[in-house]
């Protein structure tokens, strides 16, 4: 039984030696790669997360932008509305004023013209009259009034008689 | 009673109170887990180790006892 | 006799044939087995004793040769015409050093010690022990390819293979795992986050090397002894008192200014020096003692466990001693899977706890 506890010497050395070649060479091509892959890809992957946060951030801070810019837009156009429809209304308002005015002033000229064109016409009536009543006269009263000064003022005072309107 | 009776006796009595600590320890760690399951992996941990070490005295008594019996 | 056995063969394949189920069928033997062998036993060793030809078999003898180390690699016995029993083994280079010559010749020279090698004036023939003596009284000095260091140089070029290809196979794949990387990957960061980082703290990077070769060491040459006629490589305290060494040197080299503070100036009273000095010296060299033997005591354990189990079938010389005890080598051996990779864990990590302690600094003090 105490072979169990015997060291040999050869085993020792064997595996001193291979131990340590083994140690040396898989450092050297074993564990520095796959540990160095390993924290590359830890790295990578906290990169990739930051970079991922990051970009949410972005985002997040760039739809804030739109909204802003959105929300300026809206303004904009509510102004633009409301501004084209304020001048609307000055046009609209104007237009009518204009064409109330334009209105009015040819119910003006047109009742001046009606006056005139009736006081044209009086006046070429109460001549005609005059004249009709003339003629009608000197037909009825040819013989009558044989003096034309007689007839004459016999007419005038006739005339006067006659009120017109 | 031989000498190598006795040692073999020796190393029985190493193994029995290896068997009680060791026992100890997994019947500790159990209600530790039982008790904190988050804290699992740690206690694991511990318990190998403290019962490594409790191994580790058990075995040098039967060393100790194959030396004896010769 | 003779007609008993048939019968009870038969009512065995009978029996598993029946039940079907397998479970069920195992028990059954199992049951039936236990009940009859004693008498078996008994049966066969009166049978023995009538012959009286063959050599009584010693368990222990069969058991330590399998157990120690071996100048050949011998796989098994075939029984010759002469009614002997020739081991069939593969010879091994055989390396020696005396008198400021090295010999080299393969261990076959020696026909299972029953031949001596003549090396010039030296005369080489191997004792009872298995050990090479030198007759004409030389010291000699064995460096030879043993059995163990045979198949310690088979594990170092596994291990070689499977971490060199492992860590080839990251190129060009953006450190992506594929292959055998998948495999590798997670026992290298098992290591890493389960045993180093904890232990040791953020110096971890540096003890790296060793304690990952430690634990892969291990663990490969644990489960290259489980395979039958295996070396017990791990199972040496040669090979554990190398590895405990380097455990020591590393731990030692790195011990900080508070580590050796606590070793020569511990905070006690004066007078208490001359005991704690000394307790704490014993105690940097009883921790590597205590890996040495943990780990070899565990593997030379499991060995002789399963050697032993299957030592029963030529103890009662009885066949149908075989499923019981190929059961419990079954178990057993399934145990040792665990205890092959337990046991490399615990070395790594009281290792890295070890060399952890070693680091301890300064600003711990003040905890205590």
């Amino acid at each position: 039984m105490k072979e169990l506890i015997q060291p040999s010497l050869g085993l020792i050395v064997w595996t001193s030696v291979s131990f340590l070649i083994l140690m040396v060479v898989l450092r050297k091509y074993a564990w520095k790669p796959i540990l160095d892959a390993v924290d590359e890809r830890d790295q990578k992957i906290s990169q990739a997360i930051q970079a991922a946060e990051e970009a949410r951030r972005e985002v997040g801070s760039l739809s804030g932008e739109r909204e802003r810019l959105l929300a300026e837009v809206k303004d904009e156009r509510d102004r633009i509305m409301a501004d084209a429809a304020k001048t609307r209304d000055i046009i609209v308002s104007e237009a009518k004023h204009k064409a109330t005015d334009e209105a009015s002033r040819i119910l003006e000229t047109a009742r001046e013209a009606i006056h005139n064109e009736r006081m044209a016409a009086v006046t070429e009536v109460r001549n005609m009259a005059a004249k009709l009543a003339i003629d009608v006269a000197e037909k009825v009263l040819g013989n009558h009034f044989a003096d034309q000064a007689k007839q004459e003022e016999f007419v005038r005072a006739e005339m006067d008689k006659i009120k017109l309107n | 009673m031989t000498i190598p009776g006795i040692a073999a006796i020796g190393a029985g009595l190493a193994v029995l109170g290896a068997g009680v600590g060791i026992g100890r320890i997994g019947g500790s760690a159990l209600e530790a887990i039982a008790r904190q399951p988050e804290a699992a992996g740690k206690i694991q941990t511990v318990m190998i180790i403290a019962a490594a070490l409790v191994e580790g005295a058990a075995l040098f008594a039967v060393v100790v006892s194959l030396l004896v019996a010769g | 006799m003779h007609h008993t056995l048939q019968n009870q063969a038969n009512f065995f394949r009978l029996s598993s044939l029946l039940l079907g189920s397998k479970r069920l069928s195992l028990i059954v033997c199992f049951g039936f087995i236990f009940f009859v062998s004693p008498v078996l036993a008994s049966d066969s060793h009166s049978g023995q004793d009538s012959s009286g030809s063959e050599s009584e078999f010693n368990p222990v003898t069969t058991i330590l040769h399998h157990v120690l180390d071996n100048h050949d690699w011998h796989l098994f016995d075939l029984p010759g015409h002469d009614g002997h029993d020739h081991p069939v083994s593969i010879p091994l280079p055989i390396i020696l050093y005396s008198e400021g010559q090295f010999d080299l010749f393969m261990s076959s020279a020696f026909e299972h010690g029953h031949a001596q090698v003549n090396k010039g004036d030296r005369v080489y023939a191997l004792d009872e022990h298995g050990h090479i003596l030198d007759l004409a009284g030389h010291s000699v000095l064995d460096f030879s390819i043993t059995k163990n260091v045979a198949s310690m140089l088979v594990a170092v070029l596994l291990l070689l293979l499977i971490f060199m290809s492992g860590a080839k196979s990251y190129e060009g794949v953006h450190g992506r795992p594929v292959g055998i990387a998948k495999v590798v990957e997670p026992l290298v960061l098992f290591v890493r986050d389960d045993i180093a980082i904890p232990n040791i703290g953020h110096n971890y990077k540096r003890y790296m090397p060793y304690l990952l070769t430690a634990f892969f060491f291990i663990w490969i040459n644990n489960l290259l002894g489980l395979i039958p006629s295996g070396a017990n490589f791990t199972g040496n305290i040669s090979v554990t008192a190398t590895l405990a060494v380097f455990t020591l040197l590393i731990t030692n080299f790195s011990g900080t200014k508070t580590y050796w503070g606590h070793i020569f100036t511990p905070h006690v009273p004066l007078w208490l020096y001359p005991i704690m000095i000394p307790v704490e010296m014993v105690g940097i060299v009883a921790k590597p003692i205590a890996l040495m033997i943990r780990l070899f005591a565990n593997i030379t354990a499991g060995h002789i466990i399963i050697l032993s189990l299957v030592s029963l079938i030529f103890v009662f010389k009885s066949l149908l001693i075989a499923p019981v005890s190929l059961v419990f080598v079954l178990f057993i051996s399934c145990i040792e899977l665990l205890v092959a990779a337990l046991q490399a864990y615990v070395f790594t990590l009281l290792s890295a706890l070890f060399i952890g302690l070693a680091l301890e600094e300064p600003h711990l003090e003040a905890h205590h």
